[in-house]
């Protein structure tokens, strides 16, 4: 049995018509006489319109040769005998998987492979970066933090407590030569926090000494953010950041994936701050134990700034991955784990000194 | 176009409307011993809706990785729907290919972008980085963006065929970039007055290095006869916003049209203008409704759930607030891409595409059985460009 199609042979814009003998094998034709066959092996359906009446063919050896087939009955009859021609075509779902899980596949290589090196790069460009430059990061920096907390601009400049707090900042220093060497000032603000800028300035906030229960707690937080000077993290973290950004801008395609982008630019961007953070806490215990000063102080901050009982569970695993720092809880834990020193870092006399350094204050 | 291009032709065809215009002429019955070919879109919106949604789908559960494959089997869809003379288009474009196309342009714009930051912080420093990044960002992507257009046409053109002959598209991206950027910075200094000059560039470069097969086409359009239009849009665009802009792309289509020729064929376009603009306007706030809807909903079951404090209430987060949060959040946003992009075809791109050739027939005649081809289908990474800077629509 055989039915009506048109073929075109790919050379002219000349219509054919022919009468197209369908079989397992695959499909048999005359062209001016001349007998054709298209095995089904290699035929390839390449569309399929009018809700499924209408089907247009080619086959591997002729690529620019097509085959239309409209007849209601020869389209029913390649759906009986040849039905994988349908089950491969352009656009089909089967297909499309297919491609999609090769193409998924490609993307998350690319970007896992970008991630992994994003680091090793990242570093042998800050070191790239002189110091000078690094100082003028953190000049703007602070100008920034200033719009938002103009108490930044002032410092607490007590004889004592600047006296104890250098004695302090010298001693964790002791035996490094760092460049860019560290510059710790406190500011008159409630904030229970500190900051290292790039270029080396080191912030304490007055509401993180008035909080600390021991001069050790300090101790831990100054070496913490002197570790950050010494990885020049400040730095890193503006060549990273830009470089994510450039990163998850451009792999959004179109506008379908802006958004997407945006989230895993923050999660890789919390993902490297939270190592980071890890490698600076790291930093820390060594100075302390070298100093054989103890972390009991640090342990006791990250012990106190841990959860209490109701944030345990699945929220607290999902919330670890949106934040910036690793968890207080494996903090305190690592620290403990490493630290050996024994003694303390001031006697009380040096340490109301320090909690009293905001007694004068001026701008700086 | 110069008068010199306007030579040898025959009497002109009136205008179709009484404003537009003076068209290129075309023969009524040219050729002789040629067919007429009839202009014929046969796709209904339920068939359209149906592969929308199933993109749609396809998009959100591989987070926009799809967008590729759907954007190729929306112009396969498109493509495969028109036919000229009773046989219709063929699209070869993959998704592969695009998908290749994005991640190599994607990479090398990635690494350009971030090496230029870094050179643009080493010269004018950190206080003026911000600004000169601007002033760099700005011209750098409005280059890239009328580059991606060229390459976009180029790209559909050579994977089209009709009757198993395929379209070519001569010229390259160099000799294109030199023929515009002239009428670019023109249209920067003149704070866009000069638009039309680009216009007529674009079209020109694409249309008269187009080819179906053996047949090229040919192109007679001319600044002076779009740019009185562009000044009244121009005037207009402070109150009408994007509407005058919608305006302005259905009367250069129809312009398009009616000044492109293939043989002794040309195309007579009744498109309104106006309905480009109702299109545009209808199409948008359904599109906007859609998307705004599902914001609202969204938004409305975290309140309503108390995941989200309502403005005034005391409190702070805690942790199972927060992931209460920050699940639906995510949720939206990664479907709130692939809903809006496929609102925006549905609504808007695709009942403008309906329009242009419900509107459009070919005039004239030749003897089709003598085009042959010339060269093989195209094969290859796809353009790229264009899904790096988020140009989407068909």
């Amino acid at each position: 049995m055989s039915f009506p199609a048109i073929y075109l042979d790919g050379v002219s814009a000349r219509e054919q018509a022919v009468e197209i003998g369908i079989s397992h094998a695959g499909l048999t034709f005359q062209v001016a006489g001349m007998p054709c066959f298209w095995s089904a092996d290699e035929l390839e359906l390449i569309d399929l319109t009018d809700g499924g009446t209408r089907l247009r063919l080619r086959h591997a050896s002729m690529p620019n040769a097509r085959l239309l087939v409209t007849e209601d009955g020869a389209v029913a009859r390649l759906h009986e005998t040849l039905p994988q021609v349908f089950g491969n075509r352009r656009g089909g779902i089967r297909r499309d998987l297919k491609r999609l899980a090769i193409g998924t596949a490609g993307v998350c290589v690319g970007v896992l492979v970008i991630l992994t090196a994003l680091p090793l790069l990242v570093g042998v460009l800050a070191s790239l970066v002189p110091v000078s430059t690094e100082r003028e990061f953190g000049r703007e920096a602070e100008r920034s933090i200033a719009l938002i907390l103009p108490e930044v601009r002032r410092s607490c400049v007590s004889p004592e407590g600047l006296e104890v707090l250098q004695r302090m900042t010298d001693d964790l220093l002791a035996g490094l030569d760092l460049d860019p060497k560290p510059h710790v000032r406190v500011v008159p603000d409630g904030l229970v926090n500190a900051f290292a800028l790039p270029g080396g300035q080191i912030i304490l906030f007055e509401g993180l000494i008035r909080n600390a229960q021991s001069p050790e707690e300090i101790a831990g937080v100054l070496a913490h953010e002197i570790g950050h000077v010494a990885y020049r993290h400040g730095v890193e973290q503006v060549i990273r950041d830009s470089a994510l950004a450039a990163i998850f801008s451009i792999i959004a395609p179109g506008n379908v994936g802006g958004t997407g982008g945006q989230l895993a630019e923050f999660l890789a961007s919390q993902s490297y701050g939270r190592d980071a953070e890890r490698q600076a806490d790291r930093f820390a215990v060594e100075r302390l134990n070298a100093l054989d000063i103890r972390a009991d102080g640090m342990i006791a901050f990250f012990d106190r700034t841990a959860g209490d009982p109701g944030r345990d569970g699945w929220g607290v695993g999902l919330l670890s991955y949106l934040q910036s720092h690793p968890g207080a809880e494996d903090r305190a834990a690592d620290i403990r784990a490493r630290a050996t020193g024994t003694r303390p870092i001031l006697d009380a006399r040096e340490w109301t000194a320090l909690r009293r350094i905001c007694r004068k204050v001026e701008e700086s | 176009m110069n008068e010199d291009d306007r030579r040898g032709w025959p009497e002109p065809v009136p205008p179709q409307e009484p404003s537009a215009p003076q068209v290129a002429p075309v023969e009524a019955d040219g050729g002789g011993t040629g067919n007429s070919l009839e202009l014929k879109f046969s796709a209904t919106r339920t068939q359209f809706r149906k592969l929308v949604l199933r993109q749609m789908l396809m998009m959100v559960a591989t987070f926009g990785v799809y967008w590729f494959w759907a954007r190729t089997n929306v112009r396969r869809f498109i493509w495969g729907h028109l036919s000229q003379g009773g046989s219709r288009l063929e699209y070869s474009g993959r998704g592969m290919e695009l998908f290749l196309g994005f991640l190599i342009v994607g990479v090398a714009l990635a690494l350009a972008f971030w090496i230029i930051q870094f050179a643009i912080l080493a010269i004018a420093g950190p206080q003026f980085a911000p600004f000169a990044w601007l002033l760099t960002l700005y011209p750098l992507l409005g280059i890239l963006g009328v580059i991606a257009i060229y390459r976009r046409h180029r790209y559909m053109i050579r994977r089209t065929s009709w009757r198993g002959i395929h379209c070519s598209l001569s010229g390259s991206t160099g000799g294109y970039l030199g023929r515009i950027i002239v009428p670019l910075l023109a249209t920067v200094v003149t704070l866009g007055l000069a638009l039309p000059w680009v216009t007529i560039t674009i079209q020109r470069y694409l249309v008269s290095n187009m080819s179906l097969g053996s047949e090229r086409f040919t192109y007679h359009g001319w600044v002076g006869d779009i740019f009185g239009r562009w000044v009244l849009c121009w005037l207009l665009m402070p109150l009408t916003g994007g509407l005058a802009l919608a305006w302005w792309r259905g009367f250069t289509t129809q312009y398009m049209l009616r000044q492109t020729r293939l043989g002794s064929l040309g195309f007579s376009s009744d498109i309104r203008p106006i309905r480009f603009v109702s299109i545009y306007f209808f199409g948008g706030l359904f599109a906007g409704l859609i998307v705004y809807g599902i914001f609202f909903v969204i938004f409305s079951i975290m309140f309503a759930g108390g995941s989200l404090p309502m403005p005034g209430q005391e409190g702070a987060f805690d942790v199972g607030q927060l992931v209460l949060f920050a699940i639906p959040y995510m949720l939206f946003m990664v479907i709130i891409g692939p809903i809006s992009y496929s609102a925006y075809l549905y609504f808007v791109e695709y009942p403008t595409v309906e329009y242009v050739f419900e509107t459009t027939t070919i005039v004239g005649s030749m003897d089709i059985e003598n085009i042959v081809q010339v060269a093989d289908a195209d094969r290859g990474a796809g353009s790229g460009l264009d899904a790096v800077l988020g140009m989407d629509g068909i």
